[in-house]
């Protein structure tokens, strides 16, 4: 009887949906990311601009786990809805905001056999629900009815414009010369050689367009704290407001994996150990993927310690007048490439 | 119209991609070149303790021996925080409150008998009102004695050419 239900339990969690959505890539691997990422972008800004960043809460690990306690206190603060709010939005935004920014997890492989789920469009799948989040924070400025949460809503949807046709250009420069959407195939095609080599434009692109979609610096306009408090979340408070600061990161992390799977060589150099089939065939390239997904994030938050921020109109001329036509270039290099190598 | 420094800012605008790529390097670089050696110019205030250089204007010291009673630190104190007190069968001494002292140094200046001297000791936690007033065998007490003892790192402030202020660890 007992046994039974372990192993229910056991090949629940293994069942690759679950497995994807809960532990890794999912919500456990990005809580733990969330952690590592928002505590190192304190600390690395702390080094540049001379000071300590986080360290009372534990000096011996250079308060490492500053993020457990802010989560502590997040959880249990109360959480005040403001009486002009339209409260069924305000509640629903930031939560289905955070659930959807974490589900394009559900067509991004983190292993060659182990799939969340067999499709063969995953690249196209996985680009189009990442666009779909930053519907909700515009819901939530509208709903939470104050002034700096309009504005902010109101920058957020400019960059979204600005922003979501640069990365899915960008992504198409790569699939164009994997000549597949299907993440598998993209990655087993840079076995030899790394996307970013092959197509360093659509890489640069796609990574500046993270930045912005993402309010990283010098990008973090629509939550600009001296200028607009939080932008769509000011009225935000207790665990709804840790949610909606755990947004960005979540979808930094989803976006860098991506960008892992198209430009960095996913799981390669894949390393086969002889053993369970379930170590060499899930948690090698999972942890291979991962860290490199962690590695280019943690680039992205270094950007907070270097720059300042943007206005609106250069961010919006910057991605119209520039980045748009490198996402283009890239394209054409891409389809260039694919050309030549046919002609060879 | 406008002056140099508008004229800087509206220069930056019209920067070639070129320099405009090679400003972002230039960015990371330093970014990169800080985050591998940091200078910081805050310290950990409790455990590590900054030793103020001579001369710094901190608590007040009385030399009981030479004070002659003249009450001149009491009238010239702009804050009252100096109060002249007797203590049975003495002369008349000073007493000071530190919940009111502004640490000016006017009673330091003017005392003739330079009975009045300055301590380095800046930073001192009173737990009641009471404790913040200084009279009698308390006055004479030099707290620059405690200055120095305890668990701490003791760092000096100096000045840097090439990194401004910095802190040279002196024990
Ligand atoms: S330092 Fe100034 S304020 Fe303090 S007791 Fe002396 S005269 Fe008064
Ligand atoms: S001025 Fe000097 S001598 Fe006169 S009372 Fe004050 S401490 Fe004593």
């Amino acid at each position: 009887m007992l046994e039974g239900v372990i192993i229910f339990l056991k090949n629940l969690i293994l069942w690759p949906p679950i497995f994807y959505l809960l532990i890794a890539p999912g919500l456990i691997t990005i809580l733990i990311a969330l952690i590592i990422l928002i505590w190192a972008e304190r600390k690395i800004a702390g080094r540049i601009q001379m000071r300590y960043g986080p360290l009372e809460i534990s000096p011996k690990i250079g308060g490492a786990i500053q993020l457990l306690a802010d989560l502590m206190r997040y959880t249990f603060q109360e959480i005040i809805i403001p009486r002009t709010a339209d409260t069924l939005p305000y509640l629903i935004a930031p939560i289905a905001g955070f659930v959807i920014s974490l589900l394009p997890v559900a067509s991004i492989p983190i292993s060659p056999i182990y799939l969340p789920s067999p499709m063969n469009n995953s690249i196209f799948v996985a680009l189009a629900i990442t666009t779909l989040a930053p519907i909700f924070s515009i819901l939530a400025a509208w709903a939470s009815n104050n002034k700096f949460s309009l504005i902010g809503g109101a920058r957020e949807s400019f960059l979204i414009a600005a922003y979501e046709l640069i990365i899915i250009l960008s992504a198409v420069g790569a699939v164009i010369i994997y000549g597949t959407s299907n993440f598998i195939e993209a990655v087993s095609a840079q076995q030899k050689i790394w996307g970013i080599i092959i197509n360093p434009i659509a890489a640069v692109a796609f990574y500046v367009a993270v930045l912005m979609a993402t309010g990283r610096f010098p990008f973090d306009i629509a939550e600009a704290e001296a200028e607009i408090v939080m932008g769509a979340y000011t009225e935000y408070s207790g665990l709804l407001y840790g949610l909606s600061m755990g947004i960005s990161y979540t979808r930094m992390f989803v976006y860098n994996l991506i960008f892992t799977l198209l430009f960095l060589g996913g799981w390669y150099p894949l390393i086969a150990l002889p053993g369970h089939a379930f170590i060499s065939n899930v948690i090698l390239p999972g942890t291979i993927v991962v860290l490199k997904t962690i590695v280019v994030s943690l680039t992205m938050v270094f950007t907070r310690a270097i720059y300042g921020r943007l206005r609106i109109d250069q961010a919006l001329g910057g991605a119209w007048k520039f980045w748009f036509f490198v996402a283009v270039a890239g394209l054409i290099w891409g389809s260039a490439f694919v050309a030549i190598q046919q002609v060879i | 119209m406008g002056g140099k420094y508008v004229e800087k800012s509206v220069s930056t605008r019209n920067l070639s991609l070129l320099s405009k790529a090679r400003n972002h390097l230039k960015a990371i670089m330093l970014g990169a070149k800080l985050f591998i050696r940091p200078i910081r110019i805050t310290y950990r205030y409790p455990i590590v303790k900054e030793i103020p250089q001579e001369g710094y204007r901190g608590f007040i010291v009385l030399d009981d021996q030479k004070c002659i009673g003249c009450s001149l630190c009491a009238r010239i104190c702009p804050a009252s925080a100096m109060k002249m007190f007797q203590p049975q069968e003495k002369k008349l001494r000073p007493a000071i409150n530190y919940e009111r002292c502004v640490f000016c140094g006017y009673c330091v200046d003017i005392c003739p008998e330079n009975a009045l001297k300055h301590a380095r000791t800046h930073d001192v936690v009173f737990e009641s009102g009471e404790s913040m007033l200084y009279i009698g065998e308390k006055f004479t007490v030099d707290p620059d004695t405690q200055l120095l003892t305890g668990n701490v790192r003791m760092y000096r402030v100096k000045v840097d050419d090439k990194r401004g202020l910095i802190y040279e660890p002196i024990r």
